[in-house]
Formats: structure tokens, C-alpha cells, sequence
């Protein structure tokens, strides 16, 4: 009996496994695969058991007594699990020998090894393990030619310590934050904060500090127009930043109009070598800075890309992909796509060389394409599967060569500096095609000694602007610098303080309930804020995933700390709650208002409920002084406001979200918005609203 | 006792909380720099311009208002 962790990746082991198609009979709960050796394989569907408390009642405090359970018994939805539990309950007694095939990471192994101990009743798990990075064929035949005997397992026994503490620092706090809030007479509302979520609300409210506290402080720039020979070039004074404007003026006073002398002309070519191929992170961030994905969206498409056998398994921390990857098999499958043709040529006449990078991964090697082409793309999977294979490609190319032209002038004793960088061949940048590699205006060749003159010069004011809020790019990378979370669980945690309101749009602006949230937790929770107690944890469960440390004592003293952490904030529940309730309060008011009211003065669109009948709706908050401004708003999924209005008619756009993973899509409030009107005729309203 | 601009608890040293506290530290440290950078600048010019400026601080815009109400 095979453990597979999803449907898809079954069929795929099922395929690499059998002779023809013929060889395989499936059913819902498992297939069937017929070859000199019998499989019979059963998929999860990710995680099937998950803990819960062993008393189920809320009101029983702390929650530490925690058992796995049906995933089923927790989400009434997924009566789905019950059957599959089924299946590996009955078909593992008559198996001669069980393998787990799930990912090869902490994650697989956890739900493997959970399968087989609860869904299969082994008390101490002993079975064969498959290793892979791809669903190719190739590989998973390889891989079950090369089954690895286990009786131990200090992956999955992480993982279960992971789940363990994660669960009680999150179950615990969050009840004791959301029960301050009812004590204290606010009304239900769902708050959480664990020992992830708390770092990382922490980074966005130290930003957030700064940047409300932020005074610009001025300085100034002086820029010259320099003219030689009939032409001009720019060029800055060599201090960078004057501290007062008396220095500055002097400065265009004592050069403006003079000559100066070239006292440095240089030409210097230097080479940019390939990156090297993608880890999740280095994917995470480059797909936000180039095609505008989220992290967590990403992980989501490279899951789907994975599952197609079209790329490598993405949570990697590996920038490395060893020659066993077989590069060769993989260029010659790329030279058939049109899109890769001739990067691929050209890869498979140099040397097989491709560029590594610094960070390894025991498991798996970095995300490569696998030369399978992926089905059923839409246009950002197909722009992520570019992006990978794209970097892929690039690893084998030659280095780009830049040239920096710099020239120095003088004149009065002041130094001015010009330079411009051109590239002179892109090399893999012509591959990789994410960068600009245009022409620059370039500098006009002046030589050491010659006489330039100084025709014009600006004196410009110049203010300090506040450090940049966070993006889930930057948070994300804030969170990867600290080592906090994993790799897989990182976007997840972003996405969930999103969800909660502490966080409010595009550019991380912490909320009201936010800085209440951080502010509570400060005061009588601060290990829960604190970057050391949960890198200190995460140190451990590397230690227990290595077989160096011993899952059960890394569990209770997780468990102190947080006894001691609910304890204070016990002694101080009311003031707690109090201060949450007028946060959630002025937060809610804040999520409610869309924008300035496009039809009065000093009025403001806000979502309103209707009384009656129940419906969301736009109304004006000037409504009491006559404006009758409102939109109808869908009634189903999330809404929220962006920060642009319609450029067409300058109403509210909001973002709707649905569930089920559906993309969220803008929509202009303004019924009778133009662009509306236009698409009406042409389109379906469904994929107007798109 | 609240802050007078957002109503949160005031600090022990002020009559402002601990946010805007800090700003109203942040802000006469920066009229020194100021002072230096131009050469002398009177203080309610100096509010009139932060205010006016895209990169001020919200709160530091906040403590600038109320400092100029209480003249």
C-alpha cells in the first residue's frame, strides 16, 4: 500500500508505476496498479487528521491535552475524509508492505506518519519511504527502485512538535484575546495571535511607529549642467547630502559659470553572473516584483505546477540543482516549447554549467522546470511556470557584461561626479527578460585634463522621506531574514493577520486593532512579540529534525512559557478587553468607509446594513443633510476598499473577495460608471465583474 | 485624564500618550534641526511646513495641530 499526499500525485506514481493505462483500475478512495509489484495506491488529501482538544469544551482553560482526530470531526464539510480513512484502514491490513510516497518534507512525513498510526492503528511506525523532488516518471520509478526503510522519523516527529506548540500558543492566547473581548462586554469577534502571527505583527508595528513619528528633515543636492565640445552630461555635487541651505548656495555660487577641469575619466567593464535558480523565497519575491503575485498565491500556483509533474517540488530552500536532475533531458524537452527554443539551444551548446547558489536543502534541489509542459494554465500560472523556467534557463547562460562610465570634474575646489552603467552584452539578462537592458544616454567621451563648463547649476531642496511601509514581499523577506516560520508557512501567516483587520491594504498600515493587539500583548504577553523565543523554538524543532534533541522536552518548555504568558494576561483580562473592544470598534468604522462622497461636500461613502432587509449597501454619510448618493454591492463574499477611485467616474472601487479561491476582482461602486455602460453590450456580467 | 488628541492613556512626563509623546519629541528635535538648516526659522512656519509636507508623520501632523490650538 502506497501513502500518497494528494489525488493528482497519486495518479501520477500510479502512471509511473504501471506498464500501459491498462495496468491501472482506480476508484475514488484508490487505485489499483498492476506491474511485477502489485501497488495499491491511497491518496490523502493533504492533512487528514488535526489536533484538537481532548475536551471539547470552550470553556476549559489552558487547552494542552491534544489529540490527532479526523479531519472530518473538526470541518463538517469534509465527510470526504471518513471514506479515505476508511480505505487505509482497510487495505493496510492486507498489504506486504506499506510505503510512504507523500512529499518529501516535515509536512509529508507528519501526515504519512499520522496516517499510518492513527487511520492504520501502528502504534510504533516502521515502513518503506519514497524520496522524490518531482512527480516525473522517471524519478518516481527511481525512487521506488530505491524505497528507503525507516524506523524512525525525526522529520515527522518535528512536525508533530510544530503542530503541538503552534496549536496551544494559538488556541490559548486567541481564546484569551477573544474572551477579554466578551468579558469586557465587546461582543464576539475573532481575534488571534500566536508565536508566528506575534513577530510578525511586531515587525509591522515598530514600521508603522516610525513612520508616524517620522519629521523631514531637509537637506540639499546640487546638480550641474556641464557642456563639452557642443555637448552636455549632468552631474551631482560629491557630497550628496548639504545639511544647510547657506553651504548649498555657496556651493552654485562659487561654480556656475566657470570652467572645470576632468580629473578621472574611467571605462569599466565588470560582469553580473547568472542568478542562481529559485528557493521558494527568492520565487516568492521575484514573482511579486515582476508579475505582481502574492506570496501565498504563488505557493498556490507553484502546488498546482508541482502537482502537473511540470516543475520540481517548490518548498525548497535550495538555490542548487545537482547534474542528477538530468539537465540535458530537461533542455532537449524545453528546445520543443517555442517560448524556450532557443535559450535552450543555446544552454545545450555550452557547458552544462548552470550557476549554484549559497543555500542547500537536504530534501529537495531548487525549483526547476521538469520539461513536462503544464495543461490548463491560466495567464498568471502560465506567467509563474515562465518565470521558473525562464531562471532555469538563465543558470546556464554566460555572465552579462556592464560597462560604468564615471568622470570626475572639478572646479574651485568643489568635485562634481557623473556616471552611467551600459550594458555591453546581456547574456542571460536577454533570457531572463524581467530587466531593463536598454540603451542609456550615455556620457560623451571626454578625456583626463579637458576644460568643461559649468553653464548651469541647481541648488535642490531635498527632504528625508519615512522608511517604506512593509509589502508582503518585504514582510515576507523580514520574516525569512529572522527565520521565523517555515517556508511553507510563512505567506499563510501574513494572509491571516490580513483576514484578522490588524493590517489594513496593499502597503501594511497597522489598525487601530493591530496596535491595541500589539499593545496588549506588550504589556502583559511580550514573549509572544519577542523574534528570539521563536527562533529559539525554531532552532529546536531543526535540532529535533536532525535527531539531535528530544520532541518532548522542547514541548514542555513551550508549554511554560506560555502557562507564564497566560497567567498575566488572566490577572488583567477586563483592561484587556476593554481596549480591544474600542479598537475593533474604530476599526470596523475605518474598514467601512470607502472613500470621499463623489456627489456632496465633505461626505464620505461608507457600507452600510440595511435594518430592513438585511442587504449591504453605499450610502453617503451626509445622507441627514440630503445627499442621496448609494450603489448596490454584492451580497455574497468579502468586500473591502482600495485606495484609488474609479479613474473613469471617480467613485469607490472595492475589492471582492469570494471563497473557494476564487480571485478577487475590482469593482467601480458607481452603477451608472461609463466603463460599465460600455461592457454591458459586449459581455456577460460575470465577466464584466472580472 | 486622555491623550487630547486620540484619547489614549497620557504618559507620566506628558499630557499626551506614549505615541504622541514621541512625536511631540520628534518634532522639537527636528525644529532644532531645522533652526540649523535655514539658518533660523520661527516656530509656527516651521509647524505650517511640516504640516504641508508628504512624508510628516501622521501623528507628528496630529501633535502640530494641537500645538498650534494651544497657541
Amino acid at each position: 500500500m502506497v501513502v500518497a499526499e494528494k489525488p493528482d500525485a497519486a495518479r501520477r506514481i500510479a502512471a509511473a508505476l504501471s506498464g500501459s493505462s491498462a495496468d491501472i483500475e482506480s476508484c475514488p478512495e484508490f487505485i489499483v496498479c498492476r506491474g511485477k509489484t502489485n501497488y495499491v495506491i491511497v491518496p490523502a488529501v493533504g492533512h487528514v487528521f488535526a489536533l484538537a482538544p481532548s475536551y471539547p469544551k470552550r470553556d476549559v482553560h489552558p487547552v494542552l491535552d491534544l489529540r490527532w482526530v479526523p479531519l472530518s470531526s473538526i470541518d463538517k464539510k469534509r465527510k470526504d475524509i471518513d471514506r479515505r480513512i476508511q480505505a487505509f484502514r482497510s487495505l493496510c491490513g492486507r498489504a506486504s508492505k506499506l510505503v510512504i510516497a507523500c512529499d518529501f518534507d516535515t509536512e509529508g512525513d507528519t501526515i504519512g506518519y499520522n496516517i499510518l498510526k492513527h487511520a492504520c492503528g501502528i502504534e510504533r511506525v516502521k515502513a518503506f519511504r519514497a524520496r522524490f523532488s518531482t512527480l516525473t516518471d522517471e524519478e518516481l520509478r527511481e525512487s521506488f527502485a530505491k524505497l528507503v526503510w525507516q524506523e524512525s522519523w525525526p522529520m515527522a516527529e518535528a512536525g508533530l512538535t510544530r503542530h503541538f506548540l503552534d496549536f496551544v500558543w494559538g488556541v490559548n492566547l486567541s481564546r484569551a484575546l477573544t474572551e477579554s473581548l466578551l468579558t469586557a462586554g465587546g461582543g464576539y469577534a475573532t481575534l488571534s495571535i500566536g508565536r508566528v502571527q506575534g513577530p510578525t505583527l511586531s515587525y509591522v508595528f515598530d514600521r508603522e511607529l516610525e513612520v508616524r513619528t517620522h519629521v523631514p528633515i531637509p537637506f540639499w543636492r546640487v546638480r550641474a549642467t556641464l557642456d563639452v565640445d557642443g555637448r552636455s552630461f549632468s552631474a551631482d555635487y560629491s557630497i550628496h547630502r548639504i545639511d544647510t541651505e547657506v553651504k548649498a548656495a555657496a556651493v552654485k555660487h562659487e561654480v556656475e559659470g566657470r570652467d572645470g577641469v576632468v580629473t578621472e575619466a574611467e571605462r569599466k567593464a565588470f560582469a553580473v553572473p547568472p542568478p542562481p535558480p529559485f528557493n521558494l523565497g527568492d520565487l516568492q519575491h521575484e514573482a511579486f516584483r515582476t508579475i505582481g503575485l502574492s506570496p501565498s498565491r504563488t505557493l498556490v500556483i507553484a502546488e498546482k505546477l508541482y502537482l502537473q509533474a511540470a516543475i520540481s517540488y517548490p518548498r525548497t530552500s535550495s538555490q542548487q540543482i545537482p547534474s542528477s536532475i538530468g539537465y540535458e533531458r530537461i533542455l532537449k524537452a524545453l528546445s520543443n516549447s517555442p517560448v524556450f527554443r532557443s535559450a535552450a539551444l543555446s544552454a545545450l551548446g555550452g557547458s552544462l554549467n548552470p550557476v549554484q547558489g549559497q543555500k542547500s536543502d537536504s530534501a529537495h534541489p531548487a525549483i526547476f522546470p521538469t520539461g513536462q509542459e503544464p495543461h490548463d494554465l491560466d495567464v498568471k500560472e502560465r506567467e509563474l511556470y515562465e518565470l521558473i523556467t525562464r531562471r532555469f534557463l538563465s543558470s546556464f547562460s554566460v555572465p552579462a557584461i556592464k560597462e560604468r562610465h564615471a568622470v570626475r570634474v572639478e572646479c574651485g575646489g568643489h568635485e562634481f561626479h557623473a556616471s552611467t552603467i551600459d550594458i555591453k552584452s546581456p547574456g542571460w539578462m536577454a533570457i531572463w527578460g524581467y530587466e531593463d537592458t536598454g540603451e542609456n544616454q550615455g556620457l560623451p567621451p571626454v578625456r583626463m585634463g579637458e576644460a568643461v563648463n559649468f553653464r548651469n547649476v541647481d541648488v535642490i531642496e531635498s527632504f528625508d522621506l519615512p522608511p517604506s511601509r512593509y509589502n508582503q514581499n518585504t514582510l515576507l523577506q523580514a520574516m525569512e531574514d529572522d527565520n521565523i516560520g517555515t517556508k511553507a508557512t510563512r505567506a499563510e501567516v501574513i494572509s491571516t493577520v490580513l483576514e484578522r483587520g490588524y493590517i489594513i491594504g496593499g502597503s501594511m498600515e497597522l489598525s487601530e486593532l493591530g496596535f491595541t493587539v500589539v499593545e496588549c500583548m506588550s504589556k502583559y504577553s511580550p514573549d509572544i512579540l519577542s523574534t528570539e523565543m521563536t527562533k529559539s523554538i525554531e532552532r529546536e524543532l531543526d535540532e529535533i529534525e536532525r535527531g539531535s534533541r528530544d520532541p518532548d522536552s522542547v514541548s514542555v518548555a513551550g508549554v511554560e512559557q506560555l502557562l507564564s504568558c497566560l497567567r498575566l494576561l488572566g490577572k488583567n483580562l477586563t483592561d484587556v478587553g476593554s481596549a480591544l473592544s474600542r479598537a475593533n470598534v474604530r476599526t470596523s468604522q475605518a474598514k467601512a468607509v470607502l472613500g470621499p462622497c463623489p456627489s456632496c461636500d465633505g461626505g464620505k461613502l461608507i457600507m452600510i446594513r440595511s435594518r430592513r432587509t438585511g442587504k449591504r449597501f453605499v450610502g453617503c454619510t451626509n445622507y441627514s443633510k440630503g445627499c442621496r448618493a448609494s450603489a448596490p454591492l454584492p451580497q455574497k463574499g468579502l468586500v473591502r476598499a482600495t485606495s484609488r477611485p474609479c479613474e473613469s467616474c471617480g467613485w469607490p472601487v472595492v475589492m471582492v473577495s469570494m471563497a473557494h479561491g476564487r480571485k478577487p476582482w475590482r469593482l467601480c461602486v458607481n452603477p451608472n460608471c461609463p466603463t460599465k455602460k460600455a461592457s454591458t453590450h459586449e459581455t456577460p456580467p460575470k465577466e464584466v465583474s472580472r | 485624564m486622555t491623550c487630547p488628541i486620540c484619547g489614549r492613556e497620557p504618559v507620566q512626563t506628558s499630557e499626551l500618550c506614549s505615541y504622541h509623546a514621541r512625536a511631540e519629541r520628534n518634532l522639537l528635535k527636528g525644529y532644532e534641526k531645522w533652526k540649523v538648516a535655514y539658518g533660523g526659522i520661527v516656530w509656527t512656519t516651521y509647524l505650517d511646513r511640516i504640516e504641508s509636507l508628504e512624508g510628516t508623520g501622521q501623528w507628528i501632523r496630529e501633535v502640530a495641530v494641537y500645538l498650534r490650538s494651544k497657541g
